[in-house]
């Protein structure tokens, strides 16, 4: 039995408040985000009358991991409902909506079996979805997918399809169509060594990540400043190069955090940068960085790069690494390899290194780091299971020989030039110089983001083949859990849509409307994102 | 169970030795490679004279208690009480630490006991206090902290002559506790004589571009406090929205976002209060003739026209219309009456942005030739004016504040009306200008915190020196203080607090204390640590 009353007000637009306040942008209502690849919305809504009843019916395979998506979405349709203080008045500039029928139920249908899988690289997230307001489906919702991976994606944007009116009711948009994602690594970079995170803010961080649909958190977990990371084989490590005690990331914590990514069909790849940025992998074990010496031919205290004369380094990379690819599921470590120039002089100024460059017939910093890099790599590929990497642009621009499946990260400027030298070296690729979002300026800075396109660079489809994806990173110098969410977000939201919605997606008047209402939609599900476009309000 | 690989590295060999290792790093607060290591017991903003006393003095009590030796009053009690809470659970946090570290490393403590151990702090106020007393501008807001010297062994003592100035001392107090890591607690030792450079440290906040809760005000007047900055000024109301909700005209707020984005008045009392008993002034801000689209519940914004027809949109207050007077003369009148301050900020800038609108409306222009006008600046000349007047007839006899743009149109102000320096980049030539023709004014321009920029910005917050444009002794005399101005188009309760502090103790420590205290290096290490 629909609600005559109700529904009429809603389809009529009309609202007996006046409220007049005037916001930069209006929002839309039950606008997806990132925008999907070929889902139509119609104009006519379904009520949804009893939203924290609404059933969710598994009609295809099941498992843990989709029941328990499932709770977590049946929860978040609650909450949308919950009465909210104040009238929302209707955006201007949205049409009102027919309403006329009301949402019944959810099948969700998954076509292949699901058991404990982990997502990965090139893992399909495709779904369908049929939200019907007439027919013989008529207020059914209807959500297909041959992965568990495609029925997150849709069960996320199922629910962005949903708005309230602010009076207890609550409405999900007619739809029909399929979605899927425009490239496969979909990331956020988040550097926990220049300061520590507690993990419920990085499970914070993953969670806002699966509402805008990112598929990879890329864990820059130690660095030059603190070393968090708890080995199972080096537990000196943390215990010298942690901040303090209590900021570290036990074993049990980081499997935890890798858990509750799978479940949201996020891939977490670890990164452990070397030969540069590793200043605080000396002090639990002092031996493994270059003794820097002054001009008086003295050690002058402080330390450099990892040493490369030191035998002893690659036998230990190789026992950690080998922890490392047990512990995270992932295919792929992120090998680092970035910016070791600062570390020349260091290496130039201890005698022992040196003598070795003499022994090897060397001369130049340039040759120590490819000699290092050429060993890392090499014990990397002997590690048991097939291990395969991501390494920063500076190993390749320097020459070092990789695997012909290794991702190649762009991150510096002129990233253009650098996409088309190395896909034209037939090596893949994932772009984040135009997105470091730790870089802030004034105003409503997400519309660069957003307009950047990755496949600007100019290269045949072969080349534009070899684009896998992109990062947003959050670089920690001055970010820690008290400004993180707000700085991220809706910023990251910017390039999740470029990453995931067609090509030629491009910004309008109404994407600032879209983003207006996304943003609203990531603060009344608990999460502080930041205002986008000017004076307004959720 | 994978073997552990302690015998690759000489020094890892011994597991003992890695023991040692982590401790070394815990006794030397080193562990990791912060970039700047705070301070240890440092007061911020700094105070303008304290002799540090190396002897240590530490603190084996969970709570500390005060004792009020001069005169009280509710006010102080409560200063007292909350005091008391901040400074347990300091030591509490500290305790709790430094326990578990120290249980995992086997460090040891501190050797020795020192010669001294804090038993009480001692509140000295000499003058008598009541729940009525109001901030105000020049009030006194001097002390004196004497810690376990003098005759104030085993002691802290603050004095003062007034309220305001025991809640800087109590402040200052709180501020000289640290911990070692060896797992103590200490409180810094020696003498302090404090008082502040400028009686006017301001920060704004901006509830018409978003709306902020009440939570996140009292926040941030905590941390005004925490900062010592004395006038909060509430730019209530802008463009975007009405959320103040005036007892006279109860309409206006239709021009809120909504209706629970609404000040009602009590709760604009209960930030009165607050902020009183931190000593904090509250100077609300109603902006006119521009600024204004959210006004227009009472019919009073100009039409715009495009080709003879009006198209919908509104410009500045209408100046034809004479009933702007008699509104804005009894909204003020509330405002005044519902804020205890002297002051009133009635804003008067970027007028210029309606000129269009003004020129475009037939009734404006026919009112402009029957005046002989033939510029928008008379228009705005000629309402400003009026507005002045209405101020100055106002049962409160408010003093007035007004951004510079009044000042720039060359519109005739009282003598002691307070000049606001917002716009950049010459705010040094402004500043000679305004203070030249005798004005007092406040600073703003170089302490927009909203302006935001990648990296260690408050540098360049810290540096701003208000008396560097050049002025006599006389002019400088005019310099009552400055504003850190955080403007709202951006900000909102998701980030506002992150995004204000630390970046505004840089102005505070610019306002407070002396002229001399200029080296951002020196004060790099003191802010790690109030953060």
């Amino acid at each position: 039995m629909l609600r005559h009353w109700l529904l009429t007000s809603v389809a009529a637009g009309l609202c007996s408040c006046g409220w007049a306040g005037f916001p930069a942008v209006e929002p839309t209502q039950g606008e997806p985000w990132p925008a999907p690849s070929d889902l139509q919305l119609g104009d006519t809504a379904l009520l949804i009358p009893m939203p924290d009843q609404l059933e969710f019916r598994v009609t295809g395979h099941s498992c843990d991991s989709l029941t328990a998506a499932i709770s977590r979405y049946q929860a978040i349709v609650a909450g949308l409902a919950a009465p909210r203080p104040g009238r929302r008045r209707r955006p201007t500039g949205t049409p009102a909506r027919r309403v006329s029928a009301e949402l019944a139920r959810v099948d969700v249908n998954l076509t292949t079996e699901c058991s404990m899988p982990y997502p990965e690289f090139g893992m399909d997230e495709s779904y369908r979805l049929e939200v019907a307001s007439s027919g013989a489906t008529s207020g059914l919702a209807a959500l297909t997918a041959d992965t568990l991976w495609g029925v997150l994606r849709g069960l996320e944007t199922l629910v962005q399809l949903m708005y309230a009116n602010g009076v207890g009711g609550l409405y999900v948009r007619e739809a029909s169509g399929s979605d899927g994602p425009r490239y496969s690594h979909r990331g956020i970079l988040l550097d926990t060594a220049r300061h520590f995170y507690p993990v419920t803010a990085i499970k914070d961080m993953l969670d806002v990540m699966a509402i805008n649909k990112f598929n990879v958190f890329h864990w820059h977990i130690v660095d030059d400043q603190s070393f968090p990371f708890v080995s199972e084989t080096f537990p000196a490590l943390a215990e010298g190069g942690a901040y303090a005690e209590d900021m570290v990331y036990s074993q049990q914590q980081v499997q935890d955090i890798i858990e509750f990514a799978r479940l949201r069909g996020i891939r977490v790849i670890p990164e452990f940068d070397t030969p540069g940025h590793t200043r605080s992998w000396g002090v639990g074990l002092p031996g493994f960085t270059t003794a820097c010496y002054g001009a008086d031919g003295q050690p002058d205290g402080s330390t450099g790069p990892v040493d490369p004369s030191n035998e002893d380094v690659y036998t230990m990379l190789s026992i950690f690494l080998t922890e490392i690819s047990e512990r995270f599921p992932d295919n792929y470590i992120h090998l680092g390899g970035d910016e070791v120039r600062f570390g020349f002089d260091c290496w130039l100024s201890n005698p022992q290194i040196v003598a070795w460059m003499q022994s090897l017939n060397i001369t130049t910093p340039e040759e120590v780091e490819n000699v290092f890099f050429q060993r890392l790599l090499d014990l990397v590929a002997d590690i048991p299971g097939d291990v395969q990497y991501v390494v920063w642009q500076d190993a390749v621009d320097n020459n070092v020989t990789v695997r012909p499946d290794t991702i190649v990260e762009v991150w510096k400027g002129g990233w253009q030039v650098e996409m088309d030298k190395l896909t034209a070296q037939d090596l893949r690729v994932i772009l984040s110089s135009p997105w470091y979002l730790d870089y802030i300026s004034y105003g409503s800075d997400w519309h660069t983001y957003y307009d950047t396109e990755p496949e600007s660079f100019g290269g045949s489809a072969q080349q534009n083949a070899l684009v896998i994806g992109g990062e947003a990173c959050m670089w920690s110098e001055l970010v820690d859990e008290t400004n993180l969410m707000a700085r991220l977000w809706p910023r990251a939201s910017a390039v999740a849509e470029r990453l995931w919605s067609p090509k030629g997606t491009v910004r309008t008047d109404f994407t600032a409307s879209r983003m207006e209402e996304h943003r609203c939609r990531m603060v009344k599900r608990g999460y502080k994102a930041q205002p986008a476009n000017g004076p307004g309000f959720c | 169970m994978r073997r552990t690989n302690q015998n690759i590295f000489d020094l890892s060999q011994n597991p003992k030795q890695n023991r040692i290792l982590a401790a070394w790093c815990l006794s030397h607060a080193n562990c990791g490679f912060p970039n700047v290591n705070p301070t240890l017991g440092e007061p911020w903003p700094k105070p303008q004279q304290q002799v540090w006393d190396p002897a240590l003095f530490r603190v084996d009590i969970d709570v500390v208690p005060f004792n009020i030796t001069g005169e009280t009053c509710a006010d102080l009690e409560e200063a007292v009480a909350r005091y008391t809470n901040i400074i347990t659970s300091f030591i509490a946090e500290f305790r709790g630490v430094t326990a578990s570290r120290l249980h995992a490393s086997g460090a040891s403590h501190v050797g020795d006991d020192p010669p001294f151990l804090l038993e009480q702090i001692e509140v000295e106020l000499r003058t008598a206090c009541s729940e009525d007393q109001y901030p105000e501008y020049g009030m006194d807001e001097s002390y004196s902290l004497t810690v376990n010297t003098g005759d104030a062994l085993g002691r802290a003592v603050i004095a003062a002559d007034t309220i305001w100035g025991a809640y800087r001392g109590l402040e200052t107090m709180s501020q000289l506790f640290y911990y070692d890591p060896s797992g103590a607690v200490f409180v810094r030792s020696g003498s302090i004589v404090d008082f502040p450079r400028y009686s006017y440290r301001g920060f704004l906040l901006d509830t018409g571009r978003h709306f902020l809760s009440l939570d996140v005000i009292k926040q941030n007047l905590d941390l005004m406090a925490f900062h010592k900055y004395n006038v909060f000024h509430w730019h209530l109301v802008d463009d975007p929205s009405f959320p103040f909700y005036s007892v006279r005209f109860p309409l206006f707020v239709l021009g809120a976002f909504r209706e629970d984005k609404i000040y009602s008045p009590d709760q604009v009392a209960d930030v009165i209060e607050y902020a009183r008993k931190r000593g904090i002034r509250v100077i609300p801000e109603m902006d006119t003739p521009g600024h204004t689209r959210s006004w227009n519940s009472y019919d009073i914004l100009t039409r715009c026209y495009i080709d003879g027809e009006p198209d919908g949109t509104f410009g500045p207050l209408d100046p034809t219309n004479s009933s702007i007077y008699s509104l804005i003369t009894d909204l003020l009148d509330e405002v005044t009456q519902r804020f205890p301050d002297r002051s009133v900020h009635i804003g008067g800038d970027e007028v210029s942005f309606g000129y269009d609108c003004w020129l475009s409306n037939p009734g404006v222009q026919t009112w402009m030739a029957e005046r002989n006008y033939t510029t928008p600046q008379e228009v705005e000349a000629e309402y400003i004016t009026n507005l002045l007047e209405v101020v100055a007839g106002l049962p409160e006899k408010p003093q007035y504040m007004v951004w510079q743009d009044v000042v720039d149109q060359g519109i005739t102000i009282k003598e002691d009306a307070i000049v606001h320096v917002w716009k950049e980049p010459e705010w040094q030539a402004e500043m000679d200008k305004v203070t030249s023709l005798g004005h007092r004014t406040v600073l703003s321009s170089c302490w927009y915190l909203n302006k935001i920029s990648y990296g260690i910005d408050w540098y360049k917050y810290y540096d701003c020196e208000p008396e560097s444009f050049g002025g006599s002794a006389q002019q400088n005399e005019l310099i009552i203080g400055g504003e850190a101005c955080m403007w709202g188009e951006y900000v909102d309760d998701t980030n506002v607090v992150a995004r204000s502090w630390p970046r505004a103790a840089a102005p505070a420590e610019r306002l407070w204390s002396a002229k001399g205290a200029n080296s951002h290096s020196e004060a790099a290490a003191r802010l790690e640590e109030q953060r």
